[in-house]
């Protein structure tokens, strides 16, 4: 009796073991995620896909391309509007700014790791090449797949463009890698034969992006016109770089930026946003007037949305508090209203007093740098009680350490914003560019003809009531006769200034121009004499002599670690190749000068 | 009527007996041990005599004695002790248990073993050594006690789990220690301290080689307690009331005008500029001269100014939080069953002085255990072991407004809204009075703390075990068990609106929500669920002469699932009904499941040949699901061998003094799986989601691209060696015991380091090899003055240290691993002093590349290379320019140091914990406290540690504060700390009652403790840092000192 029971539960006890041994106990697969063989099949998968894409290249330090702006803290990376900051436009003093600060006075020095805008994103041009090593797969006509093609292939170019105009050679990437591709450890792709990959994917692109993708544009996806800006951008970027560095075939890359500006000028549906209110348009085009909504704006080609409760930045209150100011060499280049330079100018009034700067000036200035009188329209800070402009070390209000308050962007209400609840939206891509580059173009390549002239540049100076550019008359600035090219292209480079300024494209122009001497010229603000002094009190800007005037003016880094800005012209056109990237591979080679 | 008349007999027998011996005459008494519980059986002898009898079950006898005989009472596993009769009719006996080395019995791997036959590196703790202290987890409680066992504890937080290693550096890919309670693999915190029967530490691969796969690094075994047998139901009950004191050593700047001046000269420094104005600085001199409230507070130029101290740290930090815990168990036995219960409750408040809004933690224990003997053959076992936690803190909007921001707050900053006379102009006292009390912006906590939403959560943990054991034949014994594990957790945070008053009087308007206008709630929900069945034969043959055999096998399978949701809804409609239903704004959900699942084959085999040649065998077959099925499973044996010398012939002449002396040696190998939460390294999958961009309206779906992975993963390989010597002496009074090791942990997954232009991290490959080497001491001694007076002390101590011997690297980057790397190896610039003179600056290497504009007061770096510049080369070993290795931050020579002393019923036990020798380098990251003016971080320190025209002798440099800040705070050798420490870990003192006391209130035992935890520290290094904290330089939930008073009574 007593042993069957035993028995019992020896069996038992071994069924249980052996029940526990399954065979297939260890096959345990991912419960929550796709893989390739389960994707790749619709259109909607290419799209799903190239959306995360766009994932990507919302991160602007890592994928600098679209230049858009991260929210919440992360905005303090203020995307494109924090470019100008490389350069002699504004003149930023926050501690969060020294990384600009440090590269515009030619301090800077190798990076031991990726740095933001730099040696990094590759994962980008990564999820871009595995995308077209898969799209062709999915049975759909090959037509929609080349339009999601075409839209990695844009993105591409975009990234490699910006990569080869800082590091020169670049390792181009076509396809997906493994440990074992040789492209790993093999030297950079020289310059010319990157970039002739660059022009492929954009040219591709222009080719099979459709005129719009009928999503509402709102701001929906990357169209043809979008492509073919970029592709006049980047082609002109190169094409002046090579004319002015010396390299091949300069003219073949500004006839191909020149051809892609004028496709979208003439065939595509943008023009420059005007209500014929030349002292308001050039600011408001880019302000409220829509709320945080760009839908409809005539001139705006891409745009980034932001929308209450569901991704909101804080945009505007790091901008006003970071920027520092305009410098008095960004004030000084707005022409007078009889088209001349203030140098020759008879209109010009002087800078005795901070309010004659603006008299009789291209109506730009006074919607790109506060003047007094307009701090009610501007509602700016919201406060009347303190009076502008303010400088470093006076008490209350915002201050600026050059006395020149952007307000280019500037909304009240953004600015008044708790922490990351505004919806301030960013463009990406303007019609106006494409004008500039346009003209510009034309300029260089010599063919340009006043219809040239009118179709582009001139359509900006309509719009705020300066007189047209005349080929038959342009002025010669003084000022910039020594620069080495013609009293046109000096004015061709000073509309772009003016028009695009805190666009991120200064630092960019003064590199492919060669003009890397201008950085430097001290960053200066306001003139800071007796009444100067008299007049902003409690502020204690250091100050210095301006060389070309005699004349005193504030001299933002002055004793600071940025005093003295150098350029070295056989070194700083180009940016370090960071150390890990060669500890990891030494055939990168370091660029020369670092 | 007859009995009546023997009765009388006896008494007249009795008389006439006692009249001749005088006083003889029933001696009656109880006898109990430590802890208040009667002890059983206890033999009463009266010396000399062969007077004698046993206690029964409540510890109770009765013997018949005259005064001037010595009665001994002595029970296995006790001391035994002799007692005088004197006058005294009763006596209360305490007989503390015998803490015999030898008898001692081990709990190992699926069964016991008897301490002295034990051939692996096992360490082991007893119950009493987390008994009458304060912690919160049982983790903190095993810190410095077994060599070799380390544990980390990274902050005061009750929510965060302590850190386990054991023997030093494990794997690239980090490895702990396999923690089984019953066998059951489940987090220490799951287990209150006071259910602890005993933990065992095994630390070489012949001690943990049958936990396979997961036992790499160690294993941690606990066992609870356990029902008594004896029959009688035991209740204890209690409780420790504490206080807690955050161990702070922030030396906040209380004088503004000091802070201002200061400030200044760091800002005037690195920009030119000061940060506060001339007028700024008369007014702090003013306020410091005259500290009234008319010279704290201005309106200038609309905006307040605040010239005093705030006094922020002190009004936001409390002096003492309390601490509770109640603990109840019930335990008995009858012939068929014995049982234990507990039910434990932690209640701990936090750091901050609001009593209101500080940070709470609640824990409920419950465990409850049976053992019902069926049949002679047959047994059942239960078990249920309950966790339910419940926290409640408050949100964390962000780093500029949490507890970090104490470091951050100069004495100027304003905190509240002040009650003036007046503000602007006269008069206007009633337009600003709704505002008075709010709080102001910046990095301000205190509007965020009162007013902000919370961050709660409430985890129940539930394991189930029903177990089986069959003895069905001699020597054989069949054990199964399955367990299931459900784990529940919900969390909510709430962001909610705070209002934040604009310090600008002329603002409109004059309420903002700072960092909280994108106020929002989040719900999620983790359920995650566990089996494991465990089930082994084991047959014990020790009837042969000579010959001991003991062998077993059996089958372990364990299976995962975890899954969760998240929803997160915008904008609030009020934040006082914070639900997900009571939102306008946007709603996003999220979830997510993955499952794993492991299973193995073990054996053991034990063989001892004249007590004296120990051989012990074991092994696992093991399996995962974690790689893919070509190199699914592995094979670990390991053999592990004793030399018992101290029972050879030839050591007869030393047994007066010699109790053991064994020599143990051991090789295994072990297999690691430990990838953390990636349960499937070898399938390429893609990412999914919503992404934070809008195309229209709302995010937009997105795929990502499928990462790199191997087709050919497999296990990481472990081999360990251990020799070990026991030695036992003088009467079991002096116990060693030494370990020395090397574990080589082979074919280490790693991330092959490619450059980065692959786009994504390279696919894990089984490509790298480290060595650890140690060794452990554990020594104890324990002797008593007299029969009162008990004392001993134990150490432990232990050191290792690890270096990389294969490795991919092949340029020999040095911020990877590389072949030779010591692990925790500092590279850093040698700092040659600070420049006096710009002349110096002039003459010595070129510096550009670590910063601008020099100066005299910056730091000098040393050109090590002689290149005549300072570079870090490209940060290969090849070149790597000026940096060379300044120290490691691998902790050497940890030592635990316990002392006890007890004098009848009092008690004495001291407890140090500490590192000999560690390096530590302050990160310079932001937002971290060490170096001044870093972020704009200023204490006390700063002013009279940093370089002027006076202090040039100064440990820091010239205070700098703005652009490129960096510049003299590269990683330097000069800021090298000394990381070594020893601390207080433990101090208490209790008291138990006399038996004769407690017994007219029908107790059992009653006992009263003070304990101290962290009393007291010392170390070299630079305050604020902590020596045991260094890796939080930002401000967390403070380490503390805690106060306690105990109390427990059983009955």
């Amino acid at each position: 009796m007593k042993k069957s029971i035993i028995q019992a539960g020896l069996c038992v006890f071994t069924a249980i073991l052996l029940n526990s041994c399954k065979k297939d106990y260890l096959n345990r697969y991912p419960l929550d995620r796709i893989s390739n063989t389960t994707f790749w099949h619709t259109e909607n998968d290419l799209k799903v896909y190239n959306n995360g894409l766009y994932n990507m290249a919302r991160n602007h330090q890592n994928v600098p391309i679209m230049m858009g702006v991260d929210d919440g803290f992360e905005s303090n990376w203020c995307g494109s509007w924090y470019l100008d900051e490389y350069s002699d436009n504004i003149a930023p003093t926050h501690s969060r700014q020294a990384f600009y600060a440090q590269t515009r006075s030619g301090k800077h020095s190798i990076p031991s790791s990726s740095q933001q805008y730099g040696w990094i994103g590759w994962d980008f041009v990564r999820a871009i090449n595995v995308g077209l090593d898969h799209y062709f797969t999915a049975d759909i006509p090959m037509e929609t797949i080349n339009k999601y093609a075409a839209e990695a292939r844009l993105f591409r170019g975009w990234f490699y463009g910006d990569k080869v105009s800082k590091f020169g050679d670049v390792p181009w990437v076509g396809h997906e890698l493994n440990i074992d591709s040789e492209e790993l450890f093999a030297a950079r792709t020289p310059r010319d034969q990157a970039m002739d990959s660059v022009l492929a994917d954009l040219t591709f692109a222009c080719a099979n992006l459709p005129d719009d993708w009928g999503d509402g544009n709102a701001p929906g996806r990357l169209n043809r016109w979008a492509a073919l800006l970029v592709k006049s951008r980047i082609c002109l970027f190169e094409g002046t770089w090579r004319k002015y560095h010396g390299g091949t075939n300069a003219d073949m890359w500004l006839q191909e930026a020149a051809d892609a500006a004028q496709e979208l000028i003439e065939n595509g549906p943008y023009e420059v946003y005007s209500t014929g209110n030349p002292m308001h348009d050039y600011n408001s085009y880019q302000r409220p007037a829509y709320g945080s909504d760009f839908t409809g704006n005539s001139e705006i080609i891409y745009w980034r949305k932001f929308q209450t409760g569901v991704l909101t930045n804080h945009l505007i209150n790091y901008w006003k508090g970071y920027n520092g100011g305009a410098t008095k060499s960004m004030v000084e280049d707005y022409l007078c209203t009889d088209g001349k330079p203030i140098s020759i100018s008879p209109l010009y009034k002087g800078d005795a007093q901070f309010e004659d700067i603006f008299e009789n000036r291209d109506p730009r200035l006074r919607q790109t740098v506060l003047y007094p009188a307009d701090q009610a329209y501007y509602n700016y800070e919201r406060s009347l009680a303190y009076s502008y402009p303010r400088l470093t070390g006076m008490a209350g209000g915002t201050s600026s350490t050059t006395g020149y308050h952007i307000i280019k962007t500037y909304e009240s209400i953004a600015a008044g914003n708790a922490y990351n609840i505004s919806t301030t939206p960013v463009i990406v891509l303007r019609l106006g560019e494409g004008l500039l580059n346009f003209a510009e173009a034309k300029a260089e390549l010599g063919t340009i003809t006043q219809a040239d002239l009118d179709m582009s540049v001139n359509k900006l100076r309509d719009r705020v009531a300066m007189p047209h550019m005349d080929l038959a008359n342009i002025p010669v600035d003084p000022r910039y006769t020594s620069d080495g090219v013609s009293p046109l292209i000096v004015e061709i480079r000073r509309e772009r200034r003016v028009e695009l300024f805190m666009e991120g494209f200064r630092y960019d122009d003064l590199r492919r121009w060669k003009q890397g001497k201008k950085l430097e010229i001290k960053s200066m603000g306001i003139l800071w004499d007796a009444a100067a002094i008299a007049r902003y009190t409690g502020a204690k800007p250091k100050s210095s002599v301006d060389p070309v005037s005699g004349k005193t003016y504030i001299d933002v880094y002055k004793d600071s670690d940025w005093d003295n800005p150098v350029f070295d012209e056989s070194k700083h056109y180009l940016w370090p190749i960071p150390l890990s990237a060669l500890s990891q591979n030494p055939e990168i080679g370091q660029n020369p000068g670092w | 009527m007859k009995k009546r008349t023997i009765v009388l007999v006896y008494f007249i027998v009795l008389a006439f007996f006692a009249i001749p011996t005088l006083a003889q005459r029933n001696i009656s008494g109880t006898v109990k041990d430590n802890t208040g519980t009667p002890l059983e059986n206890v033999t009463v002898l009266v010396k000399n005599t062969s007077r004698g009898t046993t206690t029964n079950a409540l510890g109770n006898f009765t013997i018949q004695a005259v005064p001037k005989d010595i009665l001994i009472f002595s029970f296995t596993g006790y001391a035994t002790q002799e007692v005088t009769v004197t006058n005294q009719e009763t006596f209360s006996i305490l007989l503390l248990a015998k803490t015999s080395a030898l008898d001692e019995v081990v709990v190992v791997g699926y069964g016991t073993q008897k301490k002295v036959n034990l051939t692996g590196a096992v360490g082991t703790v007893s119950s009493e050594r987390l008994e009458n202290r304060p912690i919160v987890d049982a983790g903190q409680g095993l810190q410095g006690v077994v060599p070799g066992l380390n544990v980390s504890i990274r902050n005061g937080d009750p929510t965060t789990a302590p850190e386990f290693n054991i023997r030093g550096f494990t794997s690239i890919n980090g490895g702990s220690p396999l923690i089984l309670v019953d066998n059951v693999p489940m987090p220490l915190q799951m287990i209150n301290p006071d259910d602890i029967a005993s933990v065992t530490v095994l630390k070489d691969a012949a001690a943990s080689a049958i936990y396979g796969a997961r036992a790499a690094f160690g294993v941690i075994l606990v066992e609870t307690k356990q029902g008594k047998k004896g029959g009688k139901i035991n209740v204890q009950l209690s409780t420790e009331q504490s206080l807690a004191k955050p161990i702070f050593l922030m030396d906040v700047v209380t004088n503004p005008y000091d802070y201002v001046t200061a400030y200044n000269t760091a800002t005037i420094r690195a920009s030119g500029q000061p940060a506060y104005d001339d007028a700024y600085v008369a007014k702090t001199k003013q306020w410091v001269d005259n500290p009234t409230l008319e010279n704290e507070w201005e309106v200038y130029n609309g905006s307040f100014r605040y010239y005093g101290n705030n006094d922020y740290q002190n009004r936001l930090i409390t002096d003492y939080a309390p601490q509770q815990q109640y603990d109840l168990s019930i335990s008995g036995s009858s012939e068929k069953v014995s049982y234990y219960a507990s039910f434990g409750l932690l209640n701990k408040d936090g750091y901050l002085k609001n009593k209101d809004k500080n940070e709470k933690f609640k824990r409920y224990n419950v465990l409850m255990k049976a053992d019902i003997k069926v049949t002679n053959w047959l047994s059942l076992d239960e078990k249920v072991v309950f966790n339910s936690q419940v926290s409640d803190k408050p949100y964390f909007y962000n780093w500029d407004v949490n507890i970090n921001s104490s470091a951050r707050q100069s004495p100027l900053s304003l905190v509240t809204f002040p009650d003036l006379p007046y503000y602007i102009t006269p008069g206007d006292h009633d337009q600003y009075a709704q505002y008075i009390g709010m709080g102001f912006g910046g990095t301000n906590f205190f509007p965020y703390l009162e007013n902000g939403g919370r961050d709660n959560f409430v985890n129940n943990d539930v394991w189930l075990t029903q177990g089986l054991t069959l003895t069905p034949i001699k020597g054989l014994r069949l054990r199964g068990d399955f367990s299931y594990n459900s784990f529940n957790r919900q969390r909510q945070e709430v962001a909610s609106k705070v209002n934040i008053v604009s310090s600008d009087l002329l603002a409109t308007p004059m309420i903002t929500n700072g960092f909280s206008g994108d106020d929002f709630i989040r719900n999620r929900s983790d359920y995650n669920q566990y089996t494991v069945f465990n089930g082994y034969a084991e047959y014990t043959v020790d009837q042969i002469e000579n010959h001991f055999i003991k062998a077993m096998v059996g089958y372990n399978n364990e299976w995962g699932r975890n899954t969760y949701i998240q929803a997160t809804a915008r904008s609030l409609i009020t934040p006082t009904v914070p639900d997900l239903s009571t939102t306008t704004g946007n709603q996003q959900t999220t979830g997510g499941k993955s499952h794993v699942s492991l299973q193995g084959f073990f054996y053991r085999l034990n063989y001892i040949f004249k007590d004296r040649y120990l051989l012990e065998t074991n092994g696992r077959y093991d399996g995962t699901s974690r790689f893919p099925s070509d190199g699914r499973y592995g094979f670990f044996p390991s053999v592990s061998v004793g030399w018992r010398i101290s029972e050879e012939g030839f050591m007869n002449g030393a047994r007066s003094w010699l109790d053991n002396l064994k020599l143990r040696a051991s090789y295994g190998t072990l297999g690691n799986q430990l990838l953390g939460d990636d349960y499937y390294p070898y399938i390429s999958t893609m990412g999914s989601g919503q992404a934070p961009y809008i195309m229209s309206g709302g995010f937009i779906p997105y795929v990502s691209p499928a990462g790199l992975v191997s087709p050919t993963l497999t296990w990481e390989t472990v081999v360990a060696k251990n020799l070990g010597l026991d030695f036992t002496i003088l009467n079991q009074r002096l116990d060693l015991s030494f370990d020395v090791y090397t574990r080589d942990t082979k074919d280490m997954l790693m991330n092959v380091s490619y450059p980065s232009i692959l786009g994504t991290s390279a696919p894990k490959s089984n490509a790298a090899d480290l060595r650890t080497t140690g060794w452990e001491l554990s020594a104890s001694w324990h002797d008593q003055f007299s029969a009162n007076w008990n004392y001993g002390f134990t150490l432990a101590l232990s050191d290792n240290t690890s270096k990389i011997t294969k490795y991919l690297n092949p340029t020999g980057a040095i911020d990877d691993y590389y072949v030779g790397k010591d692990i925790g190896e500092i590279w850093a610039y040698e700092t040659v002093g600070i420049f006096q003179t710009d002349a110096e600056i002039a003459s010595a290497p070129n510096q550009d590349q670590l910063g601008a504009s020099w100066k005299a007061g910056d730091m000098q770096y040393a050109d090590l290379n002689k290149d005549a510049k300072i570079t870090p080369g490209v940060r290969t070993l090849e070149d790597h320019g000026d940096l060379r290795i300044v120290g490691n931050t691998t902790p050497r020579y940890l030592f635990g140091i316990n002392g006890d002393l007890s004098f009848k019923g009092i008690a004495l036990n001291v407890f140090f914990q500490g590192v000999m020798k560690r390096d530590y380098l302050p990160d310079n990251g932001n937002w971290n406290a060490f170096y001044p003016y870093n972020d704009g971080h200023l204490e006390k320190y700063a002013i009279t540690e940093s370089w002027s025209e006076t202090n040039r002798d100064a440990y820091f440099a010239a205070p700098t504060f703005g652009y490129n800040t960096k510049k003299n705070i590269h990683p330097q050798s000069r800021y090298v700390q000394n990381a070594s420490y020893i601390r207080l870990k433990n101090l208490s003192v209790s008291y138990q009652f006399p038996v004769q006391w407690i017994q007219k209130v029908k107790l059992t035992g009653a006992q009263i403790y003070f304990a101290g935890m962290n009393l007291w520290e010392a170390s070299k290094m630079h305050k604020p840092l902590d020596p045991e904290s260094v890796f939080t330089v930002t401000q967390e939930y403070y380490l503390q000192r805690i106060f306690t008073l105990g109390a427990k009574l059983s009955f």
